[in-house]
């Protein structure tokens, strides 16, 4: 056997393959679709207003400041939270359980949410709402604690099965089941509700960026961090989660710990989100496709960065459709979501020709 | 043992064909309501023709929902507009106990009256039967936990009222205790969606049931009059016009009074969720008391009677300035109001203080009066907004639906 | 890169008896619901030596997957010790543990758009920093490794667009780019054709040697292991394990035995199976060097006995070069007919 020859193999890069000029486009973007947001809503105000209203110049009428200031700009920075969130969240769901189609919500973090925000609009009713308005809990302050605490004791039982279960299969079935239980117990509130809360609580669950004020975005921003922060120190053992448990394990994985670490990062994103905007699907989903597709690989260190900023462009799109400019009627974010982003990553996807690579986990 | 066994059960046999034999006749000579002109015995076939059983016919002036034709011995009730959408109406036969059910009518519901025994689907309709004193004939209802009526609270809650759903909330509705029940009507509100409404079921089992479509009237006094709807039952129409005629006239009264008066402040209503807010048409009940009350409703020129969904920023945009601000759910005061929502401070009617509700009268469950007997006391509702928009003409008025939230 | 650096005081390798990784009175096997617990094969007494290529050999489903799997941490014991270089398994740092033992296994992996430079050098993972960022050593380390297993070439290419063969060789790249002392492969060649399974088994038996690797390597393909194998771990189908040279152990019987077990003849002469069972006629032949070789096993298929010419000499195959191009010659009762090729001969005396 010829000793291997060393000396002709050029010296290679150790990413030679990640386009790095991808980041500066999509940073172009992230601030248009910004500036798209703070620009169409319902309420035409000019350009050159935004811009005076932002850097405090006042404007030609006063409640177009509030507008601005009160209503666009905490929706506009509620999208890009949410998207970044929802990305990292569904990147980290598909590589722990190595499958495409896994999102953030794949345990039933949204299903406690969901659960948590029934029982209180359908549940307690009115005579909740008048204890809750005794203790001074009325309103979507008392839906974000309902939906957290909901989403919580979801995210404690997923963990305290994470460490006993072996196989990560196991854990996404009873993701699932938990799911179902929860939507169960949910349709049977319906049931016994009347219309008018019905109504409130299907509106919950179309999903909405408008709701989360600045007082609100004041505990949303820092629990998202939290759990961007968790995800931002976890590529490597993503990556190597990529060969599967087992090598990972022998290449010097603790495969409990990371698994617990991505599970809490992960849930947190997901509860927070919908905590204060209700469900919103399909971001969580599609947004790694999409960077895998566009960058060409499946390393999370690149990964990672890339999802958090192309997720919060597809929200801030997605906010700016839903506001139908032009019109004086609003969708829901979920409506948006689903009609215009399935059939765009479709096409995305099949324009690339690696299309098996992109599919994988 | 055996013997004594046979021996009980030919008795009861024996007893129990005897009884039947001497069941009532359907037709019997005990429903003489009118004193036979004739001088005869009153056969009721051929009612004299010059006779009139009802005397007090009710008029139907601003409820466009219903119409009430009176024969000799029958009144017909058509009910022109079930529900939003409905291609055609129900036609009720009301027949005097012990007449015979007039030809012509297949398909129609047959009510017999008056009627002695009442189920209601609805809050709306026990006011009315309240006024009307005959409160003691309800024997069921659909829920009572919005229930704002002490009197059948109570008896609800003392079994004296039977809780069978089937109203726009608390599920299917209870087939076979209303069967047990043996109502002689039920009265209920429908949707047009099969999977929602309670007649289908209840008329399939034979129940006697009609529909009662109030809360269609945009119109606030035709809304009201539907109390001449729920009397016709009853044969107490006089009642129910003398009542609505004082309702209504107090009503006209103070709505011409108000349109002398050239100030008219602006007013917003309703509360956003998650960025959507449903605000009222133009043509809708609420709009239609606002305009009355001689306020300026910020959206009296959209269409429609319904409510549309609007984005809370334009909203905002239209109403920041806005004198009033009514209707903000289930809030309580201020602090809970703003709890909602932290924008809200940013109204000026919230900064000034000038936000208003209709929960002063509540039950324990969060049932609110306003939309039980509010909608038989338009003259209440109205002399309460009157009383918001122009104190001045109403100064020592005693609020009795809304209240300021402090 | 070369041989594994002990880095600490503990390690004591105590000459070459000692093996780096032994199991002694190992039992393996898995847990079948709560309380159950089924054994695949116990009293296991196995050394791993440096600078070794041992083969784990045994019919399908004797638990050689359990029993690698075991060894290398990945699926508890029942019983028994395991040590690494003198310190029980289960007291190893994950991180240690992955410095000093890494594995090939037979799941079909789906990394995504990864190259392939990018999946050897996952293999880096217990010696890169948190990010899992390379130094220049790291890379020259992944490269070397590639190279090793003759997968350079394919250094750019995306993962899965390899073939199967591919794969497996940047796998084995990952392997060893971990610089482990021990490699264990769990059928390795499972997935390769003749030709290249014969330069995997060399290559292997040359990083054992050169390098100082101790690699074990379970196969079902009994001939290779014999060729390669420095030491063979036989298992047969009653849990029952054999140690030793693989000469030793045809030699021994053992080979015999195991394979006997599953109703089928192992050859001691030929270290093959035979073909067929038992040989219905006799022939004799006359031949040298790879003819009669060729000829000897064409005609054992055929159902015959292959004898010594002296002992029968009516029927006979002579094998003669004529011109430069081999003929088959067959006599028969003083009769010749000449056959160009072993199947025309073989035909003939199937008449």
């Amino acid at each position: 056997m010829t000793q291997p020859d060393r000396t002709t193999q050029p010296f290679i890069r150790p990413l030679p393959a990640i386009r790095w000029w991808m980041f500066g486009i999509l940073a172009i973007l992230l601030l248009l679709g910004f500036s798209a947001s703070l620009v169409f809503g319902s309420v035409s105000i000019p350009f050159d207003n935004i811009l005076r209203i932002l850097f405090g110049a006042g404007a030609e009428k006063a409640s177009w400041i509030k507008i601005v200031l009160d209503f666009r700009l905490p929706k506009s920075l509620t999208a890009m939270l949410v998207g970044a969130a929802l990305s990292v969240s569904g990147l980290q769901m598909q590589t722990l359980f190595r499958n495409p189609l896994a999102d953030p919500f794949i345990l039933g973090i949204n299903s406690g949410a969901s659960l948590g925000v029934a029982l209180v609009i359908l549940g307690f009713g009115t005579t909740g709402s008048l204890l809750l308005a005794g203790l001074g809990l009325v309103g979507d302050l008392s839906l974000a604690l309902a939906a957290s605490l909901g989403a919580g004791a979801v995210l404690v039982l997923v963990m305290l099965v994470g460490r006993k279960v072996r196989n990560p299969v196991t854990l996404l079935i009873l993701g699932l089941m938990f799911g179902y239980a929860t939507s169960a117990v949910v349709s049977l509130l319906i049931y016994f509700s009347i219309p008018e809360r019905i109504q409130t609580y299907t509106t919950w669950s179309y999903g909405s960026f408008g709701g989360v004020t600045w007082s609100q975005l004041q505990v949303m921003i820092p629990a998202i961090l939290v759990g961007l922060l968790i995800a931002y120190f976890l590529p490597k053992p993503l990556n190597a989660l990529l060969l599967g448990e087992d090598y990972a394990r022998t290449m010097g994985l603790n495969i409990k710990s990371t698994r617990l670490w991505i599970l809490l990062g992960a849930s947190i994103l997901a509860g927070v989100v919908t905590a204060f905007c209700g469900p919103i699907g399909f971001i969580g989903v599609a947004v790694p496709h999409l960077c895998r597709s566009l960058f060409n690989s499946s390393d999370h260190r690149v990964l990672i960065p890339a999802v958090t900023i192309v997720g919060a462009i597809v929200a801030l799109i997605a906010d700016v459709i839903a506001q139908l400019p032009g019109s004086q009627y609003i969708l829901p974010i979920n409506v948006v979501t689903s009609l215009f982003g399935a059939p765009f990553i479709v096409w995305v996807i099949l324009r690339q020709r690696r299309m098996k690579s992109t599919f994988a986990g | 043992m055996k013997k004594s066994l046979k021996t009980w059960l030919f008795i009861t046999l024996i007893l129990g064909l005897s009884l039947s034999a001497c069941a009532p006749k359907a037709e019997s000579d005990e429903s003489t309501v009118y004193l036979p002109l004739v001088g005869e015995q009153a056969e009721v076939e051929e009612a004299p023709e010059a006779v009139d059983l009802f005397p007090d016919k009710a008029q139907v002036v601003y409820a466009q929902g219903f119409s009430i034709d009176y024969y000799d011995t029958y009144k017909v009730v058509t009910v022109t507009q079930p529900w939003q959408g409905a291609s055609e109406g129900f036609t009720y036969v009301l027949v005097m106990r012990g007449s015979q059910v007039p030809g012509g009518f297949e398909g129609a519901q047959v009510i017999e009256i008056p009627v002695r025994s009442i189920v209601t689907m609805s809050t709306t309709y026990f006011p009315h039967l309240e006024m009307l004193g005959v409160l003691g004939s309800l024997v069921a209802v659909d829920d009572a936990t919005y229930v704002f009526n002490e009197t059948v609270q109570q008896r609800a809650s003392a079994g004296e009222i039977a809780v069978v759903g089937g109203g726009a909330g608390g599920g299917a509705v209870n087939v076979e205790m209303l069967l047990e029940i043996e109502p002689e009507l039920i009265m209920t509100s429908a949707s047009g969606v099969p999977e929602y409404d309670a007649h289908p079921a209840l008329i399939e089992a034979g129940l006697p049931v009609v529909i009662n479509a109030d809360y269609l009237e945009s119109s606030p006094l035709g809304r009201a009059e539907w109390g001449k709807f729920i009397a016709a039952f009853y044969n107490l129409e006089d009642e129910a016009n003398r009542q609505f005629e004082e309702v209504a006239s107090s009503y006209l009264a103070l709505k011409e009074q108000v349109s002398a008066l050239s100030a008219r402040p602006t007013v917003f209503t309703n509360t956003d969720f998650q960025g959507s807010w449903y605000v009222p048409g133009g043509e809708s009940y609420a709009a239609i008391l606002l305009k009355d009350a001689g306020a300026d409703y910020l959206w009296a020129d959209t269409p429609g009677t319904g409510a549309n969904p609007l984005a809370f920023e334009e909203v905002f945009d239209a109403a920041k300035e806005a004198n009033f601000w009514l209707n903000v759910g289930f809030a309580g005061d201020l602090a809970s109001l703003l709890m909602m929502d932290e924008r809200y401070a940013d109204f000026d009617a919230y900064a000034e203080g000038r936000v208003y509700n209709y929960n002063k009268r509540v039950n324990a469950n969060g049932g609110m009066d306003y939309f039980e007997s509010g909608t038989a006391r338009p003259d209440l509702v109205l002399a309460d907004l009157v009383a918001i928009f122009h104190p001045g003409l109403l100064p020592e008025h005693d609020f009795y639906y809304y209240q300021q939230l402090q | 890169m070369g041989d594994f650096a002990p880095e600490e005081d503990e390690i004591d390798l105590r000459g070459i008896d000692t093996g780096v990784l032994q199991a002694e009175a190992l039992q393996i096997g898995y847990q079948q619901g709560r309380n159950e617990r089924v054994s695949v094969a116990r009293d296991l007494n196995l050394q791993l030596k440096k600078g070794e290529l041992a083969c784990l050999v045994g019919p399908n489903g004797v638990g050689k997957s359990t029993l690698l799997r075991t060894l290398a941490g990945l699926q508890p014991m029942l019983s028994g010790r395991i040590t690494l270089l003198g310190k029980p398994l289960n007291r190893y740092h994950p991180r240690e543990l992955a410095k000093a033992l890494s594995v090939v296994l037979t799941e079909q992996v789906n990394v995504g758009a990864m190259r392939a430079f990018d999946v050897a050098a996952l293999g880096r993972h217990p010696y890169t920093n948190w990010l899992g960022g390379m130094d220049k050593q790291d890379e020259q380390t992944v490269r070397e490794a590639l190279a090793a297993v003759g997968a350079a070439p394919l250094s750019e290419r995306f993962f899965n667009e390899l073939s199967d063969g591919e794969r497996q060789k940047v796998m084995i790249a990952r392997a060893l780019a971990q610089e482990p002392l021990i490699l264990l492969l769990d059928e390795p060649t499972a997935f390769l054709d003749l030709p290249r399974r014969v330069v995997l088994m060399q290559m292997l038996h040359r990083l054992a040697h050169q390098l100082g690797k101790a690699i074990l390597v379970s196969t079902h393909d009994l001939d290779l292991a014999l060729h390669s194998a420095d030491m063979v771990w036989l298992m047969d189908m009653s849990g029952n394990m054999n140690v030793g040279a693989p000469e030793d152990l045809v030699l021994g019987g053992e080979f015999a035995h195991a394979f006997t077990q599953q109703g089928v003849r192992f050859d001691s002469k030929t270290g093959n199976f035979s073909f067929s069972s038992k040989p219905e006629r006799r022939i004799a032949l006359s031949a040298n060097g790879l003819a009669r070789l060729w000829t000897t096993r064409a005609l054992q298929r055929a159902g015959f006995e292959v004898v010594p010419i002296q002992m029968i000499q009516d029927e006979f195959v002579e094998v003669a070069e004529i011109d430069g191009e081999l003929v088959w010659r067959l006599h028969r009762a003083g009769w010749a007919v000449d056959h160009s090729s072993i199947y025309a001969l073989l035909l003939s005396l199937n008449e």
